[in-house]
């Protein structure tokens, strides 16, 4: 009997997979950190729905900032330099570049990693155990959402450097809806400076594509049944197309959702209902003259909330 | 013209075999297939994949194409050329033809892509004295009929069992979605490689790039 007793407790406690409960700040913090210290060379697929991608990617940090560099290897040849929220992007196929800048204005909200302790509010996050990827040990976590407003997570961490090499996210059924995985990994002490670089582009045709964040102030609509847990964080005015049109960004600090408000008269973008492009929900319907479109990697349930729930405020 | 054009839709979208359009087009002595192929090099040229210089010379074909025909005329999108295969699924025309409306699909985003009028997609920043002016053209809209399309039932034929690809062109808003999704999140590159994945060819605002001549300086080191 003693002996039935003490074997029932070592398998209840072998069998218990502890719940990082106080520990949520500390993982993600980590991650996000991994982004502003490391240095690393590596090539990865990405898998959406039926489409394999795979590309190569550069990233570094320096007394200027964060450099990025990813360039498809598959598939039409792209490729983007990231210098902190400054964004090229180069398509050799059709010779042009394009130039992103998100501003340097403070988001409407705190991001990641200030609001951390929020997390916890809509995810449970479990250590599964460890894991081999890119011939690096790894661990990996759970990330579980409370309610049936956001998609679930599997991280694969680095151990050495808390780099992301995979990346599942799973739909309300636990379905994998895309991965993300490295199939080689290397991190430096430093990136070769010509790491960078851009080649040379002449007879490109250039587009920038200026962005700034915005206030949160009288922007004219709002959501009356937002999930908790998902706050505005960038609001913009986006211009061109003939049209004018709002675009609003909510995100619950891992999930992101956006609000496009456009005239619906000579709108390009006129959609009714429920879509889906791999995992990206799309949900769009006409009131009051309006185009209202709302897209994001949440359940399609997500996406339809907020968009019925969208009123004018004047 | 019509009956013609039913079937141009059908091959194209794969809903019948080549040689049952052979073999109407034998029946009918129509051009079905030149006919076709017209079409298959205005969507080509709609979604940018020709190059600057032969976009020259067929934007007025496009733009004449577009003018001759009439607005009522159902027909589907082209198909990819990709998808261009003479193995297609057995469909009704009937059915093909109930899908798409080639009047409502192609005259407002040829219009954009072909003249390329309006080149430049500027965000400003919201302050107080822009909200009230911008977000005023937005709230103060005119009350318009809408004449949506409902986007499941205009789900092209050749999308994969349980994927809805919308009729309607959303890649602008995608692609901005992914940048502005990046910012913030704890998830490294994965936003950033969305963002890549959605090509130019796919991409309406990058479609009517008005070319400036610019030299683009080098941020590297």
């Amino acid at each position: 009997m003693k002996l039935g007793v003490t074997a029932f407790l070592t398998f209840a406690i072998l069998s218990y997979v502890p719940a990082y409960a106080g520990n949520v700040s500390d993982i993600v913090s980590g991650m996000s950190a991994a982004d502003k210290r490391s240095n690393y060379e590596g090539i990865f697929v990405l898998r959406k729905s039926d489409k394999l991608m795979t590309m190569h990617v550069v990233h570094g940090v320096d007394e200027r900032g964060v450099w990025e560099s990813m360039e498809s290897l598959n598939g039409e040849a792209r490729k983007i330099v990231r210098h902190n929220d400054e964004v090229i992007s180069i398509y050799p196929s059709h010779k042009l570049v394009t130039v992103s800048k998100m501003g340097d204005k403070p988001g409407l909200h705190p991001i990641l990693p200030e609001n951390l302790h929020k997390l916890g509010n809509y995810y449970t996050i479990h250590q599964l155990g460890d894991d081999r990827i890119a011939g690096r040990e790894t661990s990996v976590l759970n990330v579980k959402p409370i309610d049936a407003y956001r998609y679930g997570y599997k991280y694969w961490l680095d151990n050495e450097t808390q780099v992301l090499l995979k990346c599942d996210l799973l739909n309300e059924n636990g379905e994998i809806v895309e991965q993300m995985m490295y199939t080689a990994f290397h991190d430096h002490a430093a990136v070769p400076p010509t790491a960078f670089n851009i080649p040379e582009l002449e007879g490109y045709t250039r587009q920038i594509l200026n962005k700034s964040r915005g206030k949160q102030a009288n922007i004219g609509w709002r959501s009356t049944n937002m999930p908790q847990g998902f706050m505005l964080t960038h609001s913009t005015i986006r211009s061109g197309d003939d049209n004018k049109s709002l675009h609003l960004m909510y995100s619950d600090g891992l999930a992101s959702v956006s609000v496009f408000i456009e005239p619906d008269e000579n709108s390009t973008h006129r959609l009714s209902g429920a879509s889906r492009v791999g995992a990206l929900n799309v949900y769009g319907k006409q009131m009051n003259g309006a185009q209202i479109t709302v897209m994001g990697e949440v359940p399609e349930a997500t996406v339809a909330t907020i968009a019925e729930s969208m009123v004018r405020t004047q | 013209m019509k009956e013609d054009k039913e079937i141009i839709s059908a091959w194209l979208d794969d809903a019948i075999e080549y040689s049952e359009a052979e073999s109407l087009e034998t029946e009918q002595g129509g051009q079905i297939f030149s006919t076709a192929a017209r079409y298959q090099m205005i969507g080509d040229a709609l979604r940018g994949k020709v190059t600057d210089a032969s976009m020259i010379d067929i934007s007025a074909s496009v733009r004449e194409a577009i003018s001759l025909e009439p607005e009522s005329v159902p027909l589907t999108r082209p198909a990819r050329s990709s998808r261009r295969q003479f193995h297609g699924k057995a469909q009704s025309h009937g059915k093909a033809k109930a899908l798409f409306d080639f009047g409502s699909w192609l005259r407002p985003v040829g219009g954009l892509a072909v003249a390329a009028t309006v080149a430049m997609l500027m965000v400003v920043t919201l302050t107080d004295q822009q909200t009230g002016t911008d977000s005023a053209i937005v709230a103060n809209i005119a009350q318009q009929p809408v004449q949506a399309m409902p986007v499941k039932n205009a789900m092209p034929v050749y999308a994969k069992p349980g994927i809805a690809i919308p009729a309607v062109n959303l890649n602008s808003y995608v692609t901005e979605h992914s940048e502005y999704a990046a910012q913030g999140t704890v998830q490294g590159i994965v936003p950033y490689a969305r963002s890549v994945s959605y090509g130019a060819e796919e991409n309406p605002s990058l479609k009517n790039t008005v070319k400036d001549n610019q030299t683009v300086n080098n941020p590297g080191k």
